[in-house]
């Protein structure tokens, strides 16, 4: 089981990482890094993903992007707090990236993690597949579904 | 970003002790000789890092606990002694200050802090400073009348919310909705405690700011004052203020 002292070094390690993937979601600092802490706070309490010996990043993205996509629906309720004040990644105008999430919401979580790292993380094909631990043929098929269901 | 750029996740584990490979970090440290915009992508990735382990050192995992195995039988004991504990407190209709309950999850207030143009997230215990604007946000699962007050190391009492209002304001049920304003921090420097009274009647502000001194003058130290002796349910956030350079 996971403890207090493996969180509070998984945060040492990762906490930066995290928050980025967090930014890129939500496109706010202050909501970033409240999702941040959240994601540790979540990955105490519900440790079960977590393998000694295993790299603990990809769980913890799967935790970071739950906890975003809840937190974005939440506050798509409260007015006034839609504006992105953070820059879209390199390569997506603010429009695209929301666009972009606003698809992801509906898709299963492979497909959001291998999206999320193919067109926030600028990752290649090939980290991708060693990430999630799929083929590279399962990582190109899910990227293709994607475009095509959202260019539908 | 070029082909043959790392991406920014590869770059952002090239900063983590034993995450890359040595061959992973030497084509990392080779490309890096070769491309001015991915040595700019490293220091900017190590700037965002130490910012954030300066301004947040360690978490705040206090109120996360991992969740242990439950067997039914003792869910079940559990399930009837709050039963039981909540209806002996229905049942007995006592009042008391800051005994009000609300419908359900209990109120909470949070905070974020805008320093030179950066907005990051407030926290319990965090140290702030003069000129820092904070903007408080409330979480509550009914209607209800909501005020805040400053207490400073020195007794002092201050209404935050609402500005420019002899009694507190209604505000709607909701999840981390904020409220309009913010308030800029004075040169006041030591520990201070901020409390959000959420009330089901408007409460008078010159009466919760002469509730807050008179804490004060029991205890006299802030940080022992847990709860105001005025009627509502309370929440409150320590918080210390420093000067620019510490």
């Amino acid at each position: 089981m996971i403890t207090r002292s493996d969180v509070e070094d998984l945060y040492r390690r990762y906490g930066h990482v995290v928050l980025r993937r967090c930014r890129a979601i939500l496109g706010r600092e202050d909501e970033a890094e409240d999702a941040m802490q959240e994601v540790f706070i979540r990955a105490l309490k519900y440790g079960r993903g977590f393998r000694r010996g295993k790299k603990p990043l990809p769980w913890l993205f799967t935790i970071a992007t739950r906890v975003c996509f809840d937190r974005r629906r939440l506050l798509a309720r409260n007015v006034g707090l839609q504006a992105d004040a953070v820059a879209a990644p390199p390569g997506l105008t603010p429009e695209q990236r929301a666009l972009l999430l606003q698809h992801l919401d509906k898709c299963d979580p492979l497909t959001r993690e291998i999206v999320l790292c193919y067109h926030l993380e600028e990752m290649t094909m090939e980290e991708i597949s060693a990430h999630v631990g799929r083929s590279r043929k399962t990582v190109g098929k899910k990227l293709a579904r994607f475009k095509k269901e959202s260019q539908s | 970003m070029n082909t043959g750029c790392p991406s920014s996740l590869k770059l952002s584990l090239s900063l983590v002790d034993g995450e890359l490979s040595e061959m992973e970090l030497a084509d990392i440290e080779s490309h890096l000789s070769g491309c001015d915009r991915c040595r700019r992508r490293l220091e900017e990735l190590k700037r965002e890092r130490r910012d954030l382990y300066e301004r947040v050192p360690r978490l705040d995992l206090k109120e996360a606990r991992p969740r242990p195995r439950w067997q039914p039988a003792l869910a079940a004991a559990c399930a009837c002694l709050l039963l039981a504990i909540g209806l002996w407190f229905f049942w007995s209709g006592e009042d008391r200050p800051g005994s009000v309950a609300f419908k359900g999850e209990a109120p909470a207030l949070s905070f974020r802090v805008e320093r030179r143009g950066r907005v990051f997230a407030g926290r319990a215990h965090m140290q702030l400073r003069p000129g820092d604007r904070v903007r408080f946000a409330y979480s509550l699962g009914e209607d209800a009348y909501l005020l805040i007050v400053n207490l400073d190391g020195n007794g002092k009492a201050t209404v935050y919310y609402p500005s420019g209002s002899d009694e507190s304001l209604a505000v709607r049920a909701g999840q981390k909705i904020f409220l309009p304003g913010s308030i800029r921090l004075d040169e006041y420097f030591g520990p201070e405690r901020i409390f959000a009274v959420f009330s089901r009647e408007p409460l008078n502000a010159g009466d919760v700011e002469s509730a807050a001194g008179r804490a004060f003058s029991r205890v006299k130290d802030v940080e022992k004052i847990e709860t105001l002796p005025v009627e509502g349910y309370q929440v409150t956030i320590p918080i210390t203020k420093v000067k620019e350079d510490e």
